[in-house]
């Protein structure tokens, strides 16, 4: 069992108009990979602000450890959306911000420095926008900066706040991909999303937050209808096929696979493609699997 | 007649030419922070606090560059305490504490019936009356900024730039806020005899906002602000002397055009580039370089 590197024990947190968090348990391992779901407002942001250890909690304790006689060592990856992109910097100053808490005293950066920047720029394949200015990135490239400067600093936690919002699908993939890659190589992780598919799909250990821990497990074990229910007050269809998790709106969804005379008329679909209980014709080429709404 | 150096025979020009060019340098290297951080409207209202504090200084015969400089820190942390409470902005905090505090200064001045040349010059600025101990303080607190600056530089860049992440990667928020409203206390202090509390903000915010405008690198908008303010300085110093207008509003006026030209300037060359290539997307920002705006 890998030993813990950051606890929360009892925490609980506001801004001055109602606890935002409430008693909140949570244990960060070293090496695991966490995904913070929840709807929003449901203070999946102050909770990783709580780990970075920018806001202070109105009651309980945090605790930090690292593994060596160091102290742990935190990188954060923001929201894309609260950065000034029009600031004066370039993606290579930006990547050597990541060595700014370091103590070194002289403004500009050594060899030694610049040829790790590089080799980290490198590294996740955006070696040659080093002179660029981060205005003139695309979504998944900007990422990759934020994430690049967070490398600099050799974290033992990597705390990302959205990473895969505003970015197409296979932008959100190669996140995702590079973010594993980097789980393999001893960082923990724990970042908030809102596509509970992609979380399904590549991130083994989920923490439902709602003013509280609603949930916290493997996909298995937290995404199901009554769990998504207490979490998002809302009815969600989970299906489980061949091991892969898919989860969708019960209302709403107009996708439907088959042939639309098939079926009786207004039958809805998940948006997944998905169908509810339907009927259709003894003669219909194929049959449906169990989507279970926990109603 | 040489124009360039018949002006420097007067004493009182040297004095106010030094003044001007080390003020203009040091409101340029500051102000680069005050544009990036957003805070310009900080340094406006900053000057109007502080000039509560040199009322005060003055009524009660205190130290002017301590008590005033003092005031000056304890309202721009006022105001940056005030404002991390979400209910209530940066702006109207900096609405209430500068103009309670050059309120109470007003009315400390009404009460005692005492005016003095020295408080004028804060408010009006006085350029040329500036004296060798002015110039002296103007100069250490120019030394003082650099030296921060350059030991802080990457602290500072950081907590400028992303001050959400900048306590993760062990640099304090709260300690380079700090700094800044002690640079800027500072700045506005030293410079406010020379300058005046009326025209001090314009010599802070617009230099950075022309380097802004030339550049898309942080190190070079440093270089490019501090010497944009230095010969602001220098160059409205001989056009006041020629066009016999008052030094502060020369600098500020040269300023001002040098920052309109820049701007249509940029916005022209951006809209020819999109003409040749073709189209012009209404979503494209075609003034170059924005400041104080955010993401589009």
């Amino acid at each position: 069992m890998h030993h813990p590197i950051l606890e929360l024990r009892g925490v609980s947190f506001t801004y001055g108009n109602g606890a935002v968090l409430r008693d909140v348990d949570l244990t960060v391992r070293e090496g695991g990979f966490y995904g913070v779901v929840g709807p929003s407002g449901a203070g999946k942001t102050t909770l990783l602000r709580l780990m970075e250890g920018s806001l202070e909690p109105a009651a309980g304790t945090i605790e930090r450890r690292a593994h060596g006689p160091d102290r742990l060592r935190l990188a954060v990856v923001p929201q894309l959306e609260a950065i000034d992109w029009n600031f004066p910097i370039t993606v290579e100053e930006v990547v050597l911000l990541g060595t700014a808490g370091d103590g070194r005293r002289l403004p500009w950066a050594s060899r030694d420095m610049r040829e790790k920047a590089r080799g980290v720029l490198d590294q996740l394949g955006i070696g040659e926008l080093f002179g660029r200015h981060i205005r003139n990135l695309s979504g998944g490239q900007q990422q990759r900066t934020f994430i690049a400067r967070a490398l600099l600093r050799r974290p033992d936690l990597l705390i990302l706040d959205e990473p895969t919002s505003g970015v197409d699908v296979g932008t959100r993939h190669d996140i995702l991909h590079l973010l594993h890659e980097l789980n393999h190589e001893g960082i923990a992780i724990v970042l908030t999303t809102h596509d509970l598919n992609a979380v399904a799909a590549h991130i083994p250990m989920l923490v439902c937050v709602n003013g509280r821990i609603v949930a916290e497990g493997t996909p298995e074990q937290v995404l199901t209808p009554i769990v998504l229910r207490d979490l998002y007050g809302a009815e969600m269809i989970v299906v489980n096929r061949e091991g892969m998790i898919l989860v969708g709106d019960a209302f709403g969804a107009t996708v439907d696979p088959h042939e639309r005379d098939e079926h009786a008329s207004g039958t809805p679909a998940a948006h997944f493609g998905q169908v509810p209980a339907h009927e259709h014709g003894a003669d219909a080429d194929h049959v449906h699997e169990e989507a279970e709404t926990g109603r | 007649m040489n124009w360039f150096s018949d002006p420097l025979t007067h004493g009182f020009f040297r004095h106010g030419l030094a003044a001007g060019v080390i003020g203009g340098a040091l409101c340029g290297l500051v102000g680069v922070y005050v544009v990036l951080k957003r805070m310009s409207y900080i340094g406006h209202g900053l000057s109007h606090a502080i000039f509560g504090g040199a009322a005060i200084a003055n009524v009660w015969a205190l130290n002017f560059y301590v008590f005033a400089g003092a005031w000056g820190v304890l309202s721009a942390l006022l105001i940056n305490g005030v404002s991390r409470r979400r209910k209530i902005g940066a702006d109207a905090a900096i609405g209430v504490i500068t103009t309670a505090s050059f309120a109470l200064g007003v009315a400390l001045i009404s009460r005692a019936h005492k005016f003095s040349i020295n408080l004028e010059a804060a408010l009006f600025g006085n350029i040329l009356g500036v004296t060798i101990e002015q110039l002296l303080v103007l100069l250490g607190v120019l030394v003082f900024a650099g030296v921060v600056i350059v030991l802080r530089y990457r602290e500072l860049l950081f907590a400028t730039f992303d001050p959400e992440a900048a306590d993760a990667y062990g640099i304090s928020s709260r300690r380079t806020d700090t700094l800044l409203a002690i640079m800027l206390a500072a700045t506005i202090v030293a410079a406010m005899q020379a300058l005046g509390v009326t025209l001090i903000a314009a010599t802070i915010v617009i230099p950075a906002v022309i380097a802004r405008l030339l550049t898309d690198s942080f190190a070079k908008m440093l270089v490019l602000s501090t010497s944009i303010g230095a010969l602001s300085g220098a160059v409205g110093m001989y056009v006041s002397y020629y066009v016999d207008v008052p030094p502060g509003a020369a600098i500020v006026l040269m300023l001002a055009a040098v920052f309109a030209v820049l701007y249509g300037a940029t916005a022209f060359g951006a809209r020819r580039r999109l003409q040749a290539l073709g189209s012009i997307d209404d979503h494209i920002d075609v003034a170059g370089p924005t400041v104080g705006a955010d993401r589009s």
